[in-house]
């Protein structure tokens, strides 16, 4: 619909509507009120949850098998300028997934796309990659060295 | 702008809505012939019609693969049902559990899954889009679901149509079923029906 746009490539879009998936509802708002966007929009589909049943692989490339459920919140917005967001979101705030689908609209925008990238989507991405690392370090620090085990001569 | 245009036309309160259009399609089940008016004024992109999105929005979702004909085929409606329905499309009508067409595109009724004797509801439903303008046979039907009989005219099908349901219905309780949507309301013919053609109606079917 917008492939014109090389900056709604699907991997793009992937990106931008995973970091705001993952982000935390009050980091997304207020990045959202700093950019002081009023788009004018309508609902495709209201926000609604439901469940999702999530699949994992036994180190990544295993058989699949069935995790557990989580919940899951939707929505889609038409932005007034023609532009369709889409957004599913982890939890059960609707504004949440409503306002993530109005991101993933203007961010398909061209006008908008760079000013938003910078407001929005690189600080909550750096934000997640951050506690990521956080929670990494910290369970680095936890590794079991066993090579000190079977050696066990080191005295 | 084509796009919100596009996937605006379905259930505006999908809960509330498909609950009308279900008791609308439940009604047509349950009194074969009679064409139910269907009020929600659903808008899916052409050449498809309010009644049709009405019977596909209600009873499709994702586990039922849906086969289009060609004229009902195109990328816009595909937008539309995959947004509204999430069903997969087929192009192997053996495969599908809803069939979707217009009356000039009706597959080979025989090329439908009718379902097994263990299990006779892994058959199709089929839904044929009528026109209004058209002419088309008047059949009688009978059977559960009619007090005594009851007539039916569905603009552009004609007698070759209503032979091979006919083929289908002595499957019973194998078989598709049939919805028609049509220019004012909802009508269906389920597998159950004896269906008879106007000219041999002395002799029954």
């Amino acid at each position: 619909m917008t492939s014109t746009n090389p900056a709604s490539s699907i991997p793009a879009r992937q990106r931008w509507m995973s970091v705001m998936a993952k982000a935390d509802w009050t980091d997304l708002k207020s990045a959202w009120d700093h950019c002081g966007h009023q788009p004018a929009f309508s609902l495709l589909r209201k926000p609604e949850s439901g469940l999702v049943m999530v699949e994992g692989r036994m180190g990544g490339t295993g058989a699949p098998f069935n995790l557990g459920e989580m919940t899951v919140t939707r929505c889609s917005v038409a932005l007034d300028n023609g532009f369709t967001g889409h957004a599913y979101v982890m939890g059960r705030n609707q504004q949440h997934a409503e306002l993530a689908a109005i991101c993933d609209a203007l961010m398909q925008d061209p006008a908008h796309h760079d000013q938003l990238e910078q407001a929005i989507i690189a600080p909550l991405a750096e934000h997640h990659a951050a506690g990521k690392r956080q929670a990494s370090t910290k369970a680095a620090a936890t590794k079991v060295d066993f090579f000190t085990l079977v050696r066990g001569e080191d005295e | 702008m084509m796009n919100t245009h596009l996937l605006a036309g379905g259930f505006t309160d999908a809960p509330a809505e498909s609950a009308i259009a279900f008791r609308t399609l439940l009604n047509a089940m349950a009194n074969p012939g009679q064409v139910q008016a269907q009020p929600l004024p659903l808008n899916p992109p052409a050449p498809m019609t309010a009644n049709t999105a009405a019977a596909i929005l209600t009873l499709v979702d994702n586990d039922t693969p849906l086969w289009l004909c060609p004229t009902l085929n195109n990328g816009d409606i595909q937008s539309f049902l995959k947004f509204h329905t999430g069903a997969p499309i087929t192009y192997d009508v053996s495969q599908a559990a809803f069939v979707v067409a217009t009356t000039e595109t009706v597959p080979n009724l025989k090329s439908l899954p009718i379902g097994t004797a263990e299990y006779p509801d892994r058959s199709a439903t089929l839904i044929v889009q009528a026109a209004g303008d058209a002419s088309g046979a008047t059949i009688t039907l009978t059977g559960p679901g009619i007090r005594d009989r009851q007539d039916l005219q569905i603009a552009g099908l004609e007698d070759g149509f209503w032979r091979a349901a006919q083929l289908n219905n002595a499957l019973f309780p194998l078989g598709a079923d049939f919805i028609f949507a049509c220019q004012d309301g909802i009508a269906a013919c389920p597998r159950s029906v004896t269906i008879t053609m106007a000219e041999n109606e002395a002799g029954g079917a």
